[in-house]
Protein backbone atom coordinates (compact mmCIF):
# COMPACT_ATOMS: atom_id res chain seq x y z
CA UNK A 1 0.00 0.00 0.00
CA UNK A 2 1.55 3.33 -1.14
CA UNK A 3 1.39 5.80 1.49
CA UNK A 4 -0.70 9.09 0.15
CA UNK A 5 2.29 10.99 1.40
CA UNK A 6 4.55 10.03 -1.19
CA UNK A 7 1.86 9.52 -3.99
CA UNK A 8 0.93 13.19 -4.17
CA UNK A 9 4.45 14.17 -4.30
CA UNK A 10 5.52 11.36 -7.44
CA UNK A 11 4.72 14.16 -10.24
CA UNK A 12 6.71 16.90 -8.37
CA UNK A 13 9.78 14.71 -7.74
CA UNK A 14 9.20 13.99 -11.81
CA UNK A 15 9.62 17.03 -13.02
CA UNK A 16 11.97 18.19 -10.21
CA UNK A 17 9.95 20.45 -8.08
CA UNK A 18 10.41 19.36 -4.95
CA UNK A 19 12.10 21.01 -2.07
CA UNK A 20 15.65 19.36 -1.21
CA UNK A 21 14.31 18.58 2.13
CA UNK A 22 11.18 16.79 0.44
CA UNK A 23 13.35 15.26 -2.30
CA UNK A 24 15.80 13.28 -0.10
CA UNK A 25 12.42 12.22 2.15
CA UNK A 26 11.10 10.93 -1.17
CA UNK A 27 14.13 9.25 -2.76
CA UNK A 28 14.28 7.76 0.60
CA UNK A 29 10.78 6.17 1.06
CA UNK A 30 11.34 5.53 -2.80
CA UNK A 31 14.69 3.40 -2.07
CA UNK A 32 12.83 1.69 0.74
CA UNK A 33 10.36 0.31 -1.25
CA UNK A 34 10.74 -1.16 -4.45
CA UNK A 35 7.35 -1.64 -5.62
CA UNK A 36 6.77 2.15 -5.35
CA UNK A 37 10.08 2.40 -7.23
CA UNK A 38 8.75 0.61 -10.02
CA UNK A 39 5.86 3.02 -10.02
CA UNK A 40 7.73 6.19 -10.13
CA UNK A 41 9.80 5.17 -12.93
CA UNK A 42 6.78 3.65 -14.79
CA UNK A 43 4.89 6.81 -14.62
CA UNK A 44 7.94 9.17 -15.26
CA UNK A 45 7.91 6.65 -18.99
CA UNK A 46 4.45 7.62 -19.06
CA UNK A 47 4.37 10.79 -18.56
CA UNK A 48 7.64 10.86 -20.94
CA UNK A 49 5.64 9.27 -23.88
CA UNK A 50 2.57 11.26 -23.71
CA UNK A 51 4.41 14.59 -23.88
CA UNK A 52 5.64 12.89 -27.09
CA UNK A 53 2.35 12.30 -28.57
CA UNK A 54 1.53 15.04 -31.20
CA UNK A 55 -1.28 17.39 -32.15
CA UNK A 56 -3.98 16.01 -34.07
CA UNK A 57 -4.15 17.75 -37.40
CA UNK A 58 -7.91 19.44 -37.97
CA UNK A 59 -9.30 19.64 -41.57
CA UNK A 60 -8.19 21.65 -43.65
CA UNK A 61 -11.49 23.18 -44.15
CA UNK A 62 -11.91 24.08 -40.68
CA UNK A 63 -11.38 27.63 -41.04
CA UNK A 64 -13.30 27.76 -44.03
CA UNK A 65 -16.78 26.37 -42.38
CA UNK A 66 -16.23 28.46 -39.80
CA UNK A 67 -16.35 31.83 -41.38
CA UNK A 68 -18.87 30.38 -43.83
CA UNK A 69 -20.72 30.11 -40.20
CA UNK A 70 -19.76 33.56 -39.10
CA UNK A 71 -20.81 35.25 -41.92
CA UNK A 72 -23.99 33.51 -41.81
CA UNK A 73 -24.57 34.79 -38.36
CA UNK A 74 -23.73 38.45 -39.84
CA UNK A 75 -25.83 38.06 -42.36
CA UNK A 76 -28.73 37.30 -40.53
CA UNK A 77 -28.09 39.61 -37.81
CA UNK A 78 -28.18 42.34 -40.13
CA UNK A 79 -31.99 41.49 -41.25
CA UNK A 80 -32.60 41.77 -37.66
CA UNK A 81 -31.17 44.82 -37.28
CA UNK A 82 -32.64 46.51 -40.52
CA UNK A 83 -36.20 44.56 -38.92
CA UNK A 84 -35.11 46.12 -35.04
CA UNK A 85 -34.63 49.12 -36.46
CA UNK A 86 -38.06 49.84 -38.22
CA UNK A 87 -39.71 48.43 -34.63
CA UNK A 88 -37.61 51.11 -33.27
CA UNK A 89 -38.54 54.00 -35.58
CA UNK A 90 -42.08 52.86 -34.76
CA UNK A 91 -41.94 52.91 -31.53
CA UNK A 92 -39.91 55.70 -31.09
CA UNK A 93 -42.11 58.27 -33.46
CA UNK A 94 -44.81 60.73 -31.88
CA UNK A 95 -48.56 59.95 -33.05
CA UNK A 96 -48.52 62.85 -35.71
CA UNK A 97 -45.70 60.56 -37.10
CA UNK A 98 -47.29 57.63 -36.87
CA UNK A 99 -50.63 58.75 -38.50
CA UNK A 100 -48.61 60.43 -41.39
CA UNK A 101 -47.14 56.93 -41.37
CA UNK A 102 -50.61 55.39 -41.35
CA UNK A 103 -51.95 57.73 -44.08
CA UNK A 104 -49.33 56.87 -46.63
CA UNK A 105 -49.83 53.15 -46.32
CA UNK A 106 -53.57 53.78 -46.75
CA UNK A 107 -53.28 56.19 -49.48
CA UNK A 108 -50.68 53.43 -51.03
CA UNK A 109 -52.37 50.36 -50.38
CA UNK A 110 -55.67 52.29 -52.06
CA UNK A 111 -53.41 53.41 -55.05
CA UNK A 112 -52.36 49.36 -55.35
CA UNK A 113 -56.41 48.37 -54.92
CA UNK A 114 -57.38 51.14 -57.69
CA UNK A 115 -54.54 50.22 -60.19
CA UNK A 116 -55.36 46.31 -60.03
CA UNK A 117 -58.76 46.89 -59.99
CA UNK A 118 -58.30 48.68 -63.01
CA UNK A 119 -55.99 46.04 -64.59
CA UNK A 120 -58.30 43.53 -63.96
CA UNK A 121 -61.65 45.45 -65.91
CA UNK A 122 -59.15 45.88 -68.32
CA UNK A 123 -59.12 41.50 -68.51
CA UNK A 124 -62.66 41.71 -68.76
CA UNK A 125 -63.02 44.11 -71.63
CA UNK A 126 -60.28 42.25 -73.13
CA UNK A 127 -62.41 39.11 -72.85
CA UNK A 128 -65.34 40.44 -74.67
CA UNK A 129 -64.07 40.23 -78.35
CA UNK A 130 -67.09 41.69 -80.15
CA UNK A 131 -65.03 39.79 -83.33
CA UNK A 132 -65.90 36.64 -82.25
CA UNK A 133 -67.83 35.49 -85.33
CA UNK A 134 -69.07 32.29 -82.91
CA UNK A 135 -71.29 35.25 -81.30
CA UNK A 136 -74.59 36.14 -83.31
CA UNK A 137 -76.14 39.73 -83.28
CA UNK A 138 -79.27 40.85 -84.85
CA UNK A 139 -78.82 43.97 -85.95
CA UNK A 140 -81.26 43.74 -89.14
CA UNK A 141 -84.20 46.20 -89.51
CA UNK A 142 -87.48 45.03 -88.43
CA UNK A 143 -89.53 47.67 -90.86
CA UNK A 144 -87.38 46.74 -94.12
CA UNK A 145 -88.18 43.03 -94.07
CA UNK A 146 -90.64 41.23 -96.15
CA UNK A 147 -92.08 38.39 -93.68
CA UNK A 148 -94.07 40.22 -90.66
CA UNK A 149 -92.10 39.49 -87.29
CA UNK A 150 -94.28 37.64 -85.30
CA UNK A 151 -93.89 38.91 -81.68
CA UNK A 152 -94.09 36.43 -78.80
CA UNK A 153 -96.12 37.46 -75.94
CA UNK A 154 -98.02 40.29 -77.91
CA UNK A 155 -101.89 39.14 -77.97
CA UNK A 156 -103.29 41.83 -80.62
CA UNK B 1 5.17 43.52 -36.39
CA UNK B 2 4.00 40.66 -38.15
CA UNK B 3 0.91 38.41 -37.99
CA UNK B 4 3.09 35.59 -37.21
CA UNK B 5 5.11 37.27 -34.54
CA UNK B 6 2.16 38.89 -32.52
CA UNK B 7 1.36 37.77 -29.15
CA UNK B 8 -2.40 36.50 -28.82
CA UNK B 9 -3.50 39.02 -26.72
CA UNK B 10 -2.52 41.28 -29.09
CA UNK B 11 -4.43 39.76 -31.55
CA UNK B 12 -7.07 39.40 -29.41
CA UNK B 13 -6.79 43.07 -28.97
CA UNK B 14 -7.14 43.70 -32.13
CA UNK B 15 -10.20 41.50 -33.14
CA UNK B 16 -12.18 43.23 -30.15
CA UNK B 17 -11.03 46.38 -32.45
CA UNK B 18 -12.91 44.63 -34.96
CA UNK B 19 -9.96 43.05 -37.59
CA UNK B 20 -11.44 39.82 -38.47
CA UNK B 21 -8.04 39.09 -39.63
CA UNK B 22 -6.39 38.72 -36.09
CA UNK B 23 -9.16 36.57 -35.74
CA UNK B 24 -8.53 34.40 -38.24
CA UNK B 25 -5.07 34.02 -37.19
CA UNK B 26 -6.05 33.24 -33.61
CA UNK B 27 -8.17 30.50 -35.34
CA UNK B 28 -5.22 28.94 -37.56
CA UNK B 29 -2.47 29.08 -34.57
CA UNK B 30 -4.91 26.95 -31.66
CA UNK B 31 -7.06 24.92 -34.45
CA UNK B 32 -4.69 21.57 -34.22
CA UNK B 33 -4.39 22.05 -30.46
CA UNK B 34 -8.08 22.64 -29.37
CA UNK B 35 -9.17 19.64 -31.78
CA UNK B 36 -6.05 17.44 -30.14
CA UNK B 37 -7.64 18.38 -26.76
CA UNK B 38 -10.99 17.76 -27.84
CA UNK B 39 -10.19 14.39 -29.65
CA UNK B 40 -8.60 12.72 -26.87
CA UNK B 41 -11.11 14.09 -24.09
CA UNK B 42 -14.05 12.81 -26.54
CA UNK B 43 -12.84 9.89 -28.38
CA UNK B 44 -14.84 11.10 -31.49
CA UNK B 45 -13.01 13.30 -33.81
CA UNK B 46 -16.58 14.11 -35.20
CA UNK B 47 -17.35 15.99 -31.85
CA UNK B 48 -14.03 17.06 -31.49
CA UNK B 49 -14.37 19.18 -35.13
CA UNK B 50 -17.90 20.18 -33.86
CA UNK B 51 -17.17 21.13 -30.45
CA UNK B 52 -13.62 23.27 -31.79
CA UNK B 53 -15.73 24.85 -34.38
CA UNK B 54 -18.23 25.54 -30.79
CA UNK B 55 -15.66 26.86 -29.29
CA UNK B 56 -14.11 29.25 -31.50
CA UNK B 57 -17.73 30.41 -32.68
CA UNK B 58 -18.27 31.16 -29.18
CA UNK B 59 -14.85 33.25 -29.14
CA UNK B 60 -16.29 35.08 -32.09
CA UNK B 61 -19.50 36.23 -30.59
CA UNK B 62 -18.11 36.97 -27.14
CA UNK B 63 -14.81 38.60 -28.16
CA UNK B 64 -15.63 41.54 -25.79
CA UNK B 65 -16.10 39.18 -22.35
CA UNK B 66 -12.58 38.73 -22.77
CA UNK B 67 -10.34 40.59 -20.24
CA UNK B 68 -6.91 40.32 -20.05
CA UNK B 69 -6.48 39.24 -16.83
CA UNK B 70 -5.83 35.90 -18.38
CA UNK B 71 -3.86 34.76 -20.79
CA UNK B 72 -6.21 34.27 -24.24
CA UNK B 73 -5.36 30.23 -24.16
CA UNK B 74 -6.57 29.99 -20.75
CA UNK B 75 -9.71 31.53 -21.87
CA UNK B 76 -9.78 29.39 -25.09
CA UNK B 77 -9.55 25.99 -23.22
CA UNK B 78 -11.81 26.87 -20.43
CA UNK B 79 -14.59 27.66 -23.08
CA UNK B 80 -13.56 24.39 -25.03
CA UNK B 81 -13.51 22.56 -21.60
CA UNK B 82 -16.97 23.64 -20.98
CA UNK B 83 -18.31 22.57 -24.41
CA UNK B 84 -16.70 19.41 -23.86
CA UNK B 85 -18.13 18.87 -20.53
CA UNK B 86 -21.60 19.66 -21.30
CA UNK B 87 -21.77 17.31 -24.25
CA UNK B 88 -20.27 14.13 -22.29
CA UNK B 89 -22.93 14.89 -19.88
CA UNK B 90 -25.30 15.37 -22.49
CA UNK B 91 -23.89 11.44 -24.42
CA UNK B 92 -24.23 10.07 -21.01
CA UNK B 93 -27.78 11.30 -20.36
CA UNK B 94 -28.66 9.75 -24.09
CA UNK B 95 -26.96 6.55 -23.53
CA UNK B 96 -27.65 5.57 -19.63
CA UNK B 97 -30.40 2.67 -20.59
CA UNK B 98 -27.34 0.93 -22.73
CA UNK B 99 -24.43 1.43 -20.14
CA UNK B 100 -25.40 -0.97 -17.68
CA UNK B 101 -25.19 -3.91 -20.95
CA UNK B 102 -22.17 -2.38 -22.47
CA UNK B 103 -19.65 -2.29 -18.84
CA UNK B 104 -21.06 -4.33 -16.05
CA UNK B 105 -18.22 -3.00 -14.04
CA UNK B 106 -19.96 0.13 -13.91
CA UNK B 107 -17.56 2.57 -15.45
CA UNK B 108 -19.25 4.83 -17.92
CA UNK B 109 -16.58 6.21 -19.36
CA UNK B 110 -15.74 3.41 -22.01
CA UNK B 111 -18.95 3.86 -23.91
CA UNK B 112 -17.45 6.62 -25.91
CA UNK B 113 -14.48 4.23 -27.06
CA UNK B 114 -14.57 2.55 -30.35
CA UNK B 115 -11.74 0.91 -32.07
CA UNK B 116 -12.31 2.98 -34.91
CA UNK B 117 -11.53 6.47 -33.36
CA UNK B 118 -8.31 4.88 -31.58
CA UNK B 119 -6.84 3.56 -35.08
CA UNK B 120 -7.20 6.93 -36.19
CA UNK B 121 -4.01 7.91 -33.84
CA UNK B 122 -0.36 6.93 -35.53
CA UNK B 123 1.91 4.50 -34.40
CA UNK B 124 1.60 1.43 -31.29
CA UNK B 125 2.91 2.74 -28.81
CA UNK B 126 0.76 5.94 -29.22
CA UNK B 127 -2.34 4.17 -30.05
CA UNK B 128 -2.16 1.59 -26.77
CA UNK B 129 -1.33 5.07 -24.38
CA UNK B 130 -4.38 7.20 -26.11
CA UNK B 131 -6.43 3.70 -25.85
CA UNK B 132 -5.60 3.35 -22.16
CA UNK B 133 -6.54 7.40 -21.64
CA UNK B 134 -9.69 6.74 -23.56
CA UNK B 135 -9.75 4.18 -20.28
CA UNK B 136 -9.06 6.85 -17.49
CA UNK B 137 -12.08 8.48 -16.29
CA UNK B 138 -13.05 12.12 -17.05
CA UNK B 139 -11.80 13.57 -14.19
CA UNK B 140 -8.34 12.27 -14.32
CA UNK B 141 -8.34 12.43 -18.00
CA UNK B 142 -8.84 16.23 -18.93
CA UNK B 143 -5.99 17.14 -16.28
CA UNK B 144 -3.46 15.03 -17.50
CA UNK B 145 -4.39 15.93 -21.34
CA UNK B 146 -4.02 19.51 -20.54
CA UNK B 147 -0.62 19.05 -17.80
CA UNK B 148 1.20 16.44 -19.78
CA UNK B 149 0.16 16.62 -23.42
CA UNK B 150 -1.17 20.37 -24.07
CA UNK B 151 1.78 20.89 -21.74
CA UNK B 152 -0.20 23.95 -19.27
CA UNK B 153 0.32 25.16 -16.10
CA UNK B 154 -0.74 24.21 -12.81
CA UNK B 155 -2.08 27.06 -12.19
CA UNK B 156 -3.68 27.88 -15.82
CA UNK B 157 -5.30 24.23 -15.24
CA UNK B 158 -6.96 25.14 -11.77
CA UNK B 159 -8.08 28.48 -13.44
CA UNK B 160 -9.82 26.51 -16.41
CA UNK B 161 -11.12 23.25 -14.46
CA UNK B 162 -12.24 26.06 -11.48
CA UNK B 163 -10.55 23.79 -9.43
CA UNK B 164 -7.73 24.08 -5.77
CA UNK B 165 -4.41 23.99 -7.14
CA UNK B 166 -4.05 21.12 -4.39
CA UNK B 167 -7.09 19.28 -6.01
CA UNK B 168 -5.51 19.40 -9.48
CA UNK B 169 -1.91 17.96 -8.21
CA UNK B 170 -3.76 15.13 -6.62
CA UNK B 171 -5.78 14.13 -9.34
CA UNK B 172 -2.77 14.52 -11.77
CA UNK B 173 -0.29 11.69 -9.91
CA UNK B 174 -3.87 9.71 -9.16
CA UNK B 175 -4.63 9.52 -12.54
CA UNK B 176 -0.97 8.71 -13.78
CA UNK B 177 -0.91 6.14 -11.17
CA UNK B 178 -4.63 4.86 -12.65
CA UNK B 179 -3.00 5.26 -16.72
CA UNK B 180 -0.64 2.63 -15.57
CA UNK B 181 -2.81 0.35 -14.25
CA UNK B 182 -4.64 0.37 -17.61
CA UNK B 183 -1.07 0.05 -19.21
CA UNK B 184 -0.43 -2.85 -17.46
CA UNK B 185 -3.56 -4.51 -18.29
CA UNK B 186 -2.62 -4.14 -21.52
CA UNK B 187 0.82 -6.05 -21.03
CA UNK B 188 2.15 -2.97 -21.15
CA UNK B 189 5.13 -2.57 -18.43
CA UNK B 190 7.65 0.00 -19.95
CA UNK B 191 7.19 2.27 -22.22
CA UNK B 192 11.16 3.41 -23.91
Amino acid sequence: MIDNKYLEKITDYIEKTLTKKDKIEFESYMNKDSEFKKIVNDIELNTSALKKLDDIEGPSDFVVKLNQRIDEYENSGLFNQISSKISNLFLKSDTLTLLSGASLIIILSFSFFKFSNSSVNQQIVDMNDFNDSSMAINDSDSLNIEDPVLLLGNDK
Amino acid sequence: MTTNRKTDEILIKEFQNGDRNAYTHLVTRYRDKIISFLYRYMHDMDSAEDLAQEAFFKVYLKKDSYKETYKFSTWLFTIASNLAKTELRKLKRRKTSSISDINKDGNSDNIFITGDNIEKTANNESRLLEKALAELEHDYKIIIILREIQELSYDVISRILQLPLGTVKSRINRGKLKLRDILINYGVNNYK
